[in-house]
């Protein structure tokens, strides 16, 4: 096992569960020893979210992929411009896919769009981008006209209502 | 930036997102022939988005699943829906017959017109990697209506 190589999660424990990690997720060793290894995962779920969390070796299994170069490159500047140790959970994911979600802000983001503090639309996405999901305001009354949009929301900005 | 999510996405060159996005975007633009991009290219409806949206209630769908109901839909055509959607959805694409909407982090989202037993209307799309469009909502205004 050596830095960068690309991993898939084999075994998991109280202490993964607890980070939100799960089996055959994939990460990039960061650093490793003869027992442990700091290992980059990325939020499935929230694509952007990352931890980098110690695993015993033995929960590991190394991939035949091979990280490309430019990656390590830009994962090595990254590492240079920022202290990334100190996330070591992924956050879950509380909005999924087909909730009923309220807006809670009044935001020209949205306003834009037709769309207010207090509208009530349905996540049409079950992962969110940088913390941004696509929610469908849109309606259709009972003359058959259409209002609203499908737009990316803020996940801090909804309140799941059903 | 928004646009690191059109990296590895098929347009026509003639409708596709502007060029450079931003001052010192070093994005490159790929010719790729239309031969190829019909071998790959490929759209996918969630079978969900039926079952799970449009025809759970009106509270969710919002006034959808009446809609669909009154053309003669039900539950039982999702699977139908499904298979009409992304054929129709993905020949529109090749020809261009898009509407290029919102593109940001989540990617560039693709209004593309849907015709139902006479009913025309647009479904929203979003644009993955090597061909791939993607069904975001089934229905997302009607045509000759500013979207």
């Amino acid at each position: 096992m050596k830095k960068f190589d690309l991993i898939k999660l084999i075994n998991i424990n109280e202490e993964y569960k607890s980070k939100n990690l799960y089996i055959n997720l994939h990460g990039i060793i960061i650093e490793t020893n003869s027992d442990y290894s700091n290992v980059l995962f990325f939020n499935e779920s929230n694509h952007g979210d990352f931890a980098i969390i110690k695993i015993e070796n033995k929960d590991l299994s190394i991939e035949k992929e091979q990280l490309p170069s430019e990656y390590k490159n830009e994962l090595l500047n990254k590492f240079k411009s920022k202290n990334l140790l100190n996330k070591v959970k992924l956050e879950p994911l509380e909005i999924k896919e087909f909730d009923i979600v309220e807006l809670l802000v009044e935001d020209e983001k949205y306003t834009k769009f037709g769309i207010h503090k207090g509208d009530t639309g349905c996540v049409m996405e079950n992962y969110a981008v940088q913390n941004y999901i696509l929610v469908d305001f849109s309606r259709i009354n009972a003359n058959n006209e259409f209002y609203g949009d499908c737009i990316s929301v803020n996940i801090k900005d909804l309140k799941k209502i059903k | 930036m928004t646009c690191t999510s059109l990296d590895g996405c098929y347009f026509l060159e003639s409708n596709m997102p502007k060029q450079p996005q931003h001052d010192n975007c070093d994005c490159k633009k790929l010719q790729i022939s239309v031969s190829f991009v019909k071998t790959k290219a490929f759209s996918e409806c969630s079978i969900e988005k039926f079952l799970g949206y449009v025809f759970t209630d009106d509270e969710k769908s919002k006034g959808k699943k009446s809609l669909f109901e009154s053309w003669g839909y039900t539950k039982e055509n999702a699977y139908e829906l499904q298979k009409e959607y992304q054929n129709q959805a993905l020949k529109e694409y090749l020809n261009g017959n898009y509407i290029l909407k919102d593109l940001d982090r989540n990617g560039q989202r693709l209004a593309i017109g849907i015709n139902l037993k006479g009913n025309s209307f647009y479904a929203g799309w979003m644009v993955d990697v090597e061909g791939k469009i993607r069904n975001t909502t089934p229905f997302g205004g009607w045509i000759n209506e500013k979207i």
